[in-house]
């Protein structure tokens, strides 16, 4: 399993719980999961691409 | 304003003869044990089982990734502190344990990610534990996933 691979999967199980503790209502959880999805996965490639130009 | 103050205080206040009443620590106990089982038995079926499969898969991949479930050794708090968040996953970590499985293997290159994993799988159980409890002492508004299914249904309309 690549790395990218290992962050998309753990970004899609962590997110679906975090909505359940954090909102109520289906709706309300589906726009946070997909968010949280998001970031997850967003913060992570740009930190990774900060580090990658930062290290040369 | 003492209106709005009112309502929110008798939100917080456990429902007189409903089942949160009868004791929380039970539902943070059924949560401990197998993760999602406290809301389940508080009624909300659908969110138990969003923790159940999120937390039962994180942990299963752990342990697919060859991470590995730590030992408690007094002598490295860290180990020891890993160990404990481990636990947090209740009857994954103890049919692991039975099974003999999450030995580690340090030289995987999914090994960092695997044991990572678990100690989320146990952390986000703890929390998962925590928001029953809040749930069963009224702490929290509860919603049931019935009102919620209609919810997201009339959103969708």
């Amino acid at each position: 399993m690549s790395h990218f691979a290992a962050l998309l999967l753990f970004a899609a199980l962590v997110s679906p719980a975090f909505a359940c503790l954090m909102r109520e209502g289906w709706a309300a959880r589906l726009r946070f999961t997909a968010w949280a999805f998001l970031s997850f996965v967003g913060f992570a490639v740009g930190i990774g691409w900060i580090m990658y130009l930062a290290g040369g | 304003m003492a209106e709005a103050r009112a309502r929110a205080g008798a939100r917080q206040e456990p429902r007189a003869g409903s089942r949160e009443e009868s004791n929380p620590l039970l539902y943070c106990a059924l949560g401990l044990v197998v993760p999602g089982l406290g809301h389940i038995a508080l009624g909300r079926r659908g969110t138990g089982a969003v923790f159940l499969v999120s937390i039962g898969l994180l942990f299963v991949f752990g342990i697919g990734m060859e991470g590995e479930l730590f030992p408690f050794e007094a002598a490295a708090p860290l180990t020891l502190l890993a160990g404990l968040a481990e636990m947090g996953s209740g009857a994954f970590y103890v049919a692991a344990r039975m099974l003999g499985l999450g030995a580690g293997n340090p030289e995987a290159p999914t090994y960092e990610y695997g044991y990572a994993f678990l100690i989320v799988a146990g952390l986000l159980n703890m929390l998962v534990v925590l928001d029953a409890w809040d749930i069963a002492t009224g702490a929290k508004e509860s919603t049931d996933d019935a009102a919620s299914a209609g919810e997201a249904g009339s959103a969708a309309r």
